[in-house]
């Protein structure tokens, strides 16, 4: 069996210096006046043209400059790298950092026959599940992630660090498309909200259901409700509520149709839909849709669905409109980041039907329309404001709008050890 | 053109990405062809309206249609 090193990397003597974005001409001034390293024997990749730089042209006391990058290879001894790493470690230089230049291998199929591998791993799959036993049986809570409601913050706002964020969705529209929202709450009161209804016969947003106001309190609520703990996210943001579900909880595609188009009218960067229907197949307009709107700067988050009962084996599936390749679909965690015994799997396995990212969606505390104020409540309905409430704050932090905020947002996820099948990206996380 | 009835079925038209500028021209063309015109949402390309199941098929002949889908139910 070949041995395999762990840990230390081939090197190769020389080191790459990588410089600040912007700052190489600064860099590479300080990079000689640090190493000695004189202009005569520092050359630059714009010396050899199209063609690019030929290494073994390159000189063995100096090194070469790679314009595009912003990064220059060196050969200096390990002693004068050291004191450079000593002497840019506080920061603030235009040299970022100082590295050993490794050696890469291919990786390449072993000569090894597949016989003698599968017995290999059926004797390490064998150690292993002994030494997962061994593990259980001295339950290790320590390693696990676990988190609580405080009597200042809601579990879901530590958990996806957007409690501690310093961005607050300010400058930010998000429309949450819902059962509405009770205008009535103080903690909405002096908000600017704007609503439009889409339930024929019903003139304003005023939620008779309660469903519309959680959501919207975890995506939008303020920093400090008239009591007890911070639960929303986008504190700062603009709140747009559109009626789409009635009272009773239901509504129709046609107007959940009119009020995206609405959001998007209206300048929403994100729109909220915590609503959806137990149909496997995906829908022309919905895909077609969520598409223009990201064309059009506004990313659409959507519920995967609550048709599991994982306690039971069935792991249900992405319905709709959740299910539209151009609807970032969320799936719900509990509080030990496990997934949610209803949190819908990908079990379809087609373009559109994968679970993007998951948010925290078992007892989500959250406001609820008067008399009660608050209420506490599961769902992949409470795990998708958390994600459009996070996207708000990436939008503010970094201007990307559209398919460029769905990517910051996916890649910042924290992975998590449930499949993707279950949680996509992982656990949203918070700028 | 027929007017509504209780037999009527709701349907979500998706308009082409390349005719999405004549949206209403098509929504014109479509209330010809029998449909109720509910909405015009041109910020999506889509035209939403109710329509007798028999005449559906017209509507696929107007230009610049990608999809004819029935309007379904939606839930929390």
């Amino acid at each position: 069996m070949p041995s395999v090193k762990s840990g230390e990397m081939d090197t190769t003597g020389s080191f790459i210096v990588t410089f600040r974005t912007g700052a190489a001409e600064e860099g590479i001034a300080s990079l000689k006046k640090m190493t000695g390293i004189t202009k005569s024997k520092l050359m630059s990749s714009s010396d050899f043209g199209v063609l690019g730089v030929n290494l073994a042209q390159t000189p063995e006391t100096g090194g070469v400059i790679f314009q595009n990058l912003g990064i220059a290879v060196v050969n200096i001894e390990t002693m004068s790298a050291i004191s450079l790493a000593q002497e840019i470690s506080g920061g603030g230089s235009a040299i970022l950092a100082i590295e050993p230049e490794g050696i890469m291998h291919a990786i390449s199929n072993s000569s090894i026959s597949s016989e003698y591998l599968r017995g290999f791993k059926d004797a390490a799959t064998a150690l292993y599940e002994q030494a997962i036993l061994d593990e259980s049986k001295s339950i290790n809570i320590g390693a696990l992630e676990f988190y609580q409601d405080t009597p200042t913050v809601a579990w879901g706002l530590l958990a996806t660090k957007a409690g501690s964020s310093r961005y607050s969705g300010l400058g930010i529209k998000v429309a949450v498309l819902d059962t509405g929202l009770d205008l009535l709450h103080p903690d909405f009161s002096g908000r600017n909200v704007i609503g439009q209804s889409f339930i024929t016969g019903v003139p304003t947003v005023q939620d008779g259901h309660g469903h519309g106001t959680h959501c919207a309190g975890t995506a939008c609520g303020p920093m400090s409700p008239i009591r007890g703990a911070r639960y929303g996210v986008a504190h700062e943001a603009e709140l747009l509520v559109g009626k789409v579900l009635s009272d009773q909880g239901s509504g129709r595609d046609s107007g959940i149709l009119a009020a995206i188009d609405w959001a998007i009218s209206n300048g929403s960067e994100i729109i909220s839909m915590s609503l959806g229907a137990d149909i496997t197949s995906t829908s022309t307009a919905y895909e077609a849709v969520g598409q223009r709107a990201l064309d059009a700067g506004t990313l659409i988050v959507a519920a995967a669905g609550n048709n599991a009962r994982r306690q039971v084996g069935e792991f249900g599936f992405v319905g709709r409109p959740a299910n539209s390749r151009t609807f970032m679909s969320v799936g719900a965690l509990a509080n030990r980041l496990q997934t949610a015994n209803f949190s819908a799997r990908d079990t379809v396995l087609a373009p559109g039907t994968a679970v993007d990212i998951a948010g925290p969606g078992v007892d989500i505390y959250s406001s609820w329309p008067l008399p009660d104020q608050f209420n506490v409540i599961s769902g992949t309905s409470m795990a998708t404001p958390h994600v459009a409430g996070i996207a708000a704050l990436w939008a503010e932090a970094t201007g990307d709008r559209g398919a460029a905020l769905w990517q910051r947002v996916i890649s910042n996820a924290k992975s998590l050890s449930d499949p993707v099948i279950d949680v996509g990206r992982g656990l949203v996380q918070a700028p | 053109m027929p007017a509504p009835s209780v037999s009527d079925i709701e349907v979500i038209i998706t308009i082409q990405d390349a005719d999405r500028a004549h949206i209403h021209s098509i929504a014109s063309e479509l209330e010809t062809a029998g449909l109720h015109l509910e909405g015009v949402l041109s910020g999506v390309g889509v035209v939403t309206g109710t329509i007798q199941p028999d005449l559906l098929a017209k509507l696929h002949s107007v230009e610049g249609v990608l999809a004819i889908e029935k309007s379904g139910l939606i839930q929390i």
